[in-house]
């Protein structure tokens, strides 16, 4: 009984106030060997995989990758003229610089294993600089935020996390809109978008930055169903995260400049 | 005494340990749903064997424990613990008569009472639940139940710790 109203006052506690989230992070560290074990099985495959492969096919994959390459570095040599394009532009619309980031690449020991929340444990915490609501990418584009961090692991909610919702903007034409977590690891959903608003299948969304959290401009999601109803105020919009939620192993942490100055 | 009492401790820590390893064992999110509370069964199967010395103060711990390794709300997993462990101890006497699938059928209902309490806290922290799906944790959990039940009787056994009355 005592115990009982104990766990509901601290739930409540928890839930509604911030005093439990200092003694938690702290805790936090104590269930990295537990994921950690439990990564051995993928480790292991892992480590076969790269052991015990054929030379043609180290061969083929090398050619592959150099070719991959000189076509990355092709369009990086655009990209320097292009940027450098850019801030003069800028310069000449008296607009701000845009800032540079810096990355950590961390890497991913465990997923949460409670069903409702979709969140991921990483190896790098205060330690390594890691920060409460720093954002985190995977290759193809955002994957989540940080939202609790212990010294040595960080605990990540994903977009598509049900009480995740993030600022952004289409990026053919700017349109300004709110993408939240449907609980469903490959769809995201827009909120509140009237339905005379251009937005179309297809479409790329970006995090406009707006809130203040993600850098602006990093891919987040493509539009892949638009239903408009007359008889509903807005239109029923849903996008397809650009990152893969279920598949990332190595994700990158952005060290915004003005972040970590806060 | 501490020598007699060893092999319980030794087997207990392990059984909570491997518990704890299953519980958070890495699945695909469709599969997830279906994972057996293994953590529940194991604390629930101690229990019943030992109801003299099961201590709520242990038993709170133990939830707060598996809040912070799953990384939900603290107190959720601690609150079904105690609420589902004070059930056991009310029943141990009478369940200890039953055939494992009847054991079984008593499981379904704790495991079901213990997702309504975390439905419950998932619902207050924003995430709601979807229609009767909450349910199937506790079916997986009834169905592993014979099984683990089994297992831990014969290493039981195996140890001679004999059942508290």
């Amino acid at each position: 009984m005592l115990f009982g109203l104990l766990a509901i006052v601290l739930i409540l506690l928890g839930l509604y106030t911030d005093v439990l989230d200092k003694p938690r992070s702290q805790l936090i560290d104590f269930a990295k060997p537990l994921y950690q074990v439990t990564d051995w099985p993928r480790r292991i495959n892992h480590w076969r995989q790269e052991t015990f492969v054929a030379r043609g096919e180290l061969l083929q994959e090398n050619k592959r990758l150099q070719t991959e390459l000189l076509i990355h570095k092709r369009k990086l040599q655009q990209l320097a003229s292009l940027s450098a394009e850019n801030v003069r532009l800028r310069q000449l619309l008296n607009a701000t610089e845009l800032l540079k980031d810096d990355v950590l690449v961390a890497e991913l020991i465990g997923v949460s294993p409670n069903p409702l929340s979709h969140t991921l444990i990483l190896n790098r915490g205060t330690l390594d600089g890691v920060f409460s609501g720093q954002p985190v990418l995977d290759a193809n584009g955002l994957l989540g935020q940080v939202v609790e961090v212990s010294p040595h692991s960080a605990r990540v909610l994903l977009l598509t996390d049900p009480a995740h919702a993030l600022p952004v903007q289409v990026n053919r034409n700017g349109v300004r809109t709110i993408a939240e977590g449907t609980g469903d690891l490959g769809m995201l959903k827009l909120r509140h978008v009237s339905n005379t608003t251009d937005i179309q299948e297809g479409d790329l969304l970006v995090s406009s930055g707006l809130g203040q959290r993600f850098p602006a401009g990093y891919p987040v999601a493509t539009v892949n169903r638009v239903s408009r109803d007359p008889g509903q105020p807005f239109a029923d919009i849903y996008a397809k995260p650009m990152a893969q939620m279920d598949r990332a192993r190595n994700v990158l942490l952005v060290f915004d400049t003005k972040q970590a100055e806060r | 005494m501490v020598r007699e009492r060893f092999p319980t401790y030794l087997l207990l820590f392990s059984s909570l340990l491997l518990a704890f390893l299953l519980d958070i064992y890495p699945l695909a999110l469709e599969y997830r749903v279906l994972r057996p509370q293994f953590v529940l069964l194991v604390a629930i199967y101690w229990v019943f064997v030992l109801p003299q010395s099961a201590s709520m103060t242990l038993l709170f711990l133990l939830g707060l424990m598996q809040d912070i390794v799953v990384g939900v709300p603290l107190g959720q997993h601690a609150l079904i613990f105690v609420v589902v462990a004070y059930l056991c101890l009310r029943s141990c006497r009478r369940v200890r008569h039953f055939a494992r699938w009847q054991e079984a059928l008593w499981i379904l209902c704790l495991v079901a009472l213990g997702q309504a309490i975390s439905g419950w806290v998932q619902s207050l922290a924003g995430r709601e639940i979807t229609g009767w799906q909450f349910l199937l944790p506790a079916l997986a959990s009834a169905s592993v139940w014979p099984l683990l039940s089994l297992v831990m009787d014969v290493l039981r056994r195996y140890y001679r710790i004999a059942r508290q009355i």
